[in-house]
This record gives structure tokens, sequence and C-alpha cells, in this order.
């Protein structure tokens, strides 16, 4: 099997040396395709029972119940986690709860709130419509943990929206005394989430349900195994399984089909590439001897 | 001042405010909850004028380089342009949260920048795929076999479910188990370096 460098590459060692370039397009290709052609890609989605704790969560809300919203998502998980967001805070909405909104740990929280959330918001009649009556974005405050600490303790060091504007007359604060006030918190970000476990549900026994980003999953699990955490939603399929049990097919889905095929692409790589590593050892052993 | 009293004075700060905190947060002490509101209320306001100060300290940092025309200063000169833009069109329309110039820069120039910079790892990651998984021992086969299970775990297409229960034991399991310990060895490490600073012995952050 194996050939002289006088006779050129084996087979294998053609494939093996294939240029980074031909397996970059087909990536580029197995991402484009399903997004363009959706219909050809739908595949079966099992959902997780993490996600359909974090659904029952949500769902047991009533009108008039105070969620606390923690919106510390950054650019780079935005396309991640975005889609997410837009379907659980909906659900928030059109359950008739109440909600706050606040960031403590990223700074572009608000600008990413702002230039991509609330058109999105807005095109379901959930921007303008109903801002200062049923939900408030406090914005970012400045502190990390310990703004969360300070929030935890007094809620007025958040006196203004993301836009400056006084909170404490918006008709959606007039039920909010303190952090007992919530029934719920729901935080969605990356490892960010972190102090959120520690400040809140540790601290003040709230009920939690979190959406993280696929790759930080694991560190959440041992608060979700504990049971500070009720309900984790896994990153872009996760949301796909929560628009499932939604019924409400929207953006997370759309991924699901480019999701798919990059996995199975991924699978084969692997597979392939050990293949040909096991072959090549084989006749090389093989030539030794 | 010399500095062994302002060491002292340092020390001194950090071990009253730590000590306050512990004890509201293990014993019920009349008035020590609202000393505790103050002390976290005014980290706020200090967290504020840090990210001042930090922004300070990026400007002075890329202006030096500018000016001395440092390697590879014109990227230097490219930030500034970018942090002179952008607070000037975030101030100029809202005080905030910007408005529709300031959000289109964002929408359109900046988050395209990091949405490719994010991208970029999948490639390496697919490509490495290829070329760099490989089982050559008893440990890195291991490792191959479990990462291609927890691969067919997060598929949304469920090709066996034997894949599922084995996946979610691997994460349920092992993962959590890991990172249980990671979180506590963490814990335990934050535990150490609260009393190392309360006694002064971290020299770094006083000096």
């Amino acid at each position: 099997m194996q050939k002289s460098s006088k006779e050129g590459k084996s087979l294998l060692e053609k494939i093996e040396s294939i240029p980074s370039n031909y397996i970059y397009l087909i990536l580029i290709a197995i991402i484009l395709v399903p997004l363009f052609a959706p219909a050809y890609f739908r595949t079966p989605l099992s959902v997780s029972p993490l996600t359909r704790q974090s659904y029952a969560t949500i769902s047991s809300l009533k009108a008039g119940d105070y969620v606390l919203v923690g919106w510390d998502v950054q650019s780079t998980t935005w396309f991640e986690l975005g889609p997410v967001m837009l379907d659980v805070f909906t659900q928030i909405l059109k359950l008739g709860a109440k909600a706050v909104v606040v960031s403590f740990i990223y700074p572009e929280a608000p600008t990413l709130w702002s230039s991509l959330l609330m058109p999105d918001l807005e095109k379901q009649g959930l921007g303008s419509q109903i801002y200062g009556t049923q939900y408030v974005y406090l914005g970012f405050v400045t502190g990390g943990e310990s703004a969360m600490a300070a929030f935890g303790n007094n809620m007025r060091v958040a006196q203004y929206d993301y836009q400056g504007r006084t909170v404490s007359t918006m008709p959606v604060m007039a039920g909010v005394t303190d952090i007992k006030s919530f029934k719920l918190l729901f935080a969605i970000g990356d490892t960010a989430l972190q102090p959120y476990v520690r400040q809140f549900p540790a601290r003040y026994n709230m009920t939690s349900t979190m959406a993280i980003n696929a790759a930080n999953l694991s560190l959440l699990l041992p608060y979700s195994n504990a049971g500070l955490i009720r309900g984790l939603i896994n990153g872009i399929r996760g949301g796909a399984e929560y628009e499932l049990l939604t019924q409400t097919p929207s953006g997370a889905t759309a991924f699901l089909g480019s999701l798919t095929l990059i996995h199975i692409y991924v699978i084969i790589l692997i597979v392939i590439g050990n293949l040909i590593y096991l072959l090549r050892k084989r006749a090389g052993e093989k030539e030794e001897t | 001042m010399s500095s062994w009293v302002r060491r002292q004075v340092s020390v001194g700060i950090i071990f009253v405010v730590t000590l306050i905190l512990l004890i509201n947060y293990y014993f019920e002490i009349p008035s020590l909850p609202l000393v505790e509101r103050g002390i976290t209320d005014s980290t706020v306001i200090l967290a504020s004028f840090a990210i001042i100060a930090g922004t300070i300290a990026i400007i002075l940092f890329n202006m030096k380089g500018i000016v001395r025309r440092t390697a590879e200063w014109q990227y230097k000169a490219l930030q500034m342009a970018a942090i002179i833009i952008f607070v000037i069109f975030g101030y100029v329309q809202t005080p905030l949260a910007g408005g529709p110039v300031f959000n289109w820069l964002f929408q359109y120039a900046e988050q395209p920048l990091v949405g490719i910079m994010y991208g970029l790892t999948g490639f390496f990651i697919v490509s490495a795929c290829f070329r760099a998984f490989r089982a050559r021992s008893i440990d890195s086969t291991l490792l191959l076999i479990s990462g291609l299970i927890i691969l067919f775990l997060n598929m949304p297409w469920t090709i066996w479910p034997g894949f599922t229960t084995a996946g979610r034991w691997i994460i349920d399991v092992e993962s959590v188990g890991a990172i249980r310990g990671v979180v506590i060895g963490i814990t335990i490490g934050y535990i150490a370096m609260t009393i190392k600073t309360m006694m002064g012995r971290v020299r770094g952050i006083l000096d």
C-alpha cells in the first residue's frame, strides 16, 4: 500500500494531506444550503429533560407575576442566544407576567438590546407598545457580581432605565418593593451566569431557570443537579427545543438543518481521519516486518 | 504619607470591609445590614470610575504608541478612531444606549467583525477534527470515543437512543463530577486569597 517517495504519495497520503480549503468550502456549503432551503433539511428533534424543566418553570408563571431577567449576552454569543432570548421573553410577556431586565457583566448588553432585540420585539407588538407598563430594562449596572449583591440588597442602585429615564414612576415598578418581589429569575449568558447563581438563587432562595451557550453548559450542571436552577436551555439547540414546546418555530429552528449537517460532517471527518491513521500505521508495521 | 503607612491603611480598610461583609452574612446583627448596603452600593460607584480609568488608560497607551510610531501603530490609530467615532455618536444622539447611527455602526460594523472572529474558530476546529484528533494511545482513544458520543448526543437528529443514554451518563456523571471538583477547588482558592489579602500578604495588589 505504501509507495516510495520517488513514486509519489499513496492514496491515503493524498487524502490525509487534502488542502484545508476544500474542507472549509464543504463546511460553508453545509452551513448555507439548509438556510436557503430549510424545507429539505427538516430533522426530527428530541427535547431534553432540562429544556422541558425550563419550559415548565416559565409556563407556571401567572399574569402579574414578576420576573427578574438577567440579560448578559455579548456580541460573540448573540448569534446563539439571541433567538433563545426572543422566544423565552416573548413567552414571559404573553403569559401576562411583568419583567425587570438588567445587565451586570457585559457593558455592550444595552446596545445589543436596543439595536438587535428591541426591533424584533417591536415587530411582535411587544416593544415600545408595552415598555414601561409590562417590562423595563434597567441597562447595565457596573460592578459585576458586586453590583448583583448591591442590587439584591437595594434595588435603588438602578434608578434609571437603559435610556436614562427614571423607573420609579413607571407603572411596571409599582409592584416591586425589593428582591423578594420576584417570583422567578431568568438569566441568559455564558460564563457570566455563575455569579447569578451565587447571588440570587443561593442567597434569596429565588426560583431560577437559565439559558447558556452550548460550550459552557457543563459549568451550570452542578447547580442544576443541586436544585438551584430549574431547567437549562442549551444554546441554539435548546432554543429550537423550546420553540418546539411553544409551537412557534422561529430563529433557532431555522438553524437545525445546518446544525445536524455540521455534526454529521465533523463525525465523518474524525472517522475518516482516524481510519487513514490506523491503515497507514498498519501498513507501516507490515513494511517493517 | 510613607509607603508603609499607605500599605497599612489599605490592608486595614480591606480587613474591616471584608470582616463586616462576612459577619453580616453569617450573623444577624442590627444595623450591620445598613452598613453592608452602604459598602455594596459604593462598589457600584467605584466600578463606574474604574471603567472611566480603564478607558483613559487605553487612550494613553494607544496615543503613546501612535506618537512614538511603535510596531503596528496603524492598528492603534484605527482603534483610537473607532473609540472616538463610537463615543461621539453614542453621546451626540442619546447619552446611554445610542441612537440610530450608533446602532447602525454597532449592527453593521462591530457585530459582523465579531461574528467573523468567533466564526473562524469553527473552521479551525473542523480542520483539527480531520488532522489532529487521532487515537494514538488509550487515553486519546477514550477521549475520542467520549467526544464522538457527545457529538451524537448534541445532534438534533437522534440516530440511536443508546448514544443519548451514554452521552447523558458522560455529562451527568463524569463531566459534572469533574466540574464540581474544579468549582470547589476554585472556591477554596478564593477563600485562601481572601485571607491572604486581609492579612496584607498579597504584594501585587497593595504595592
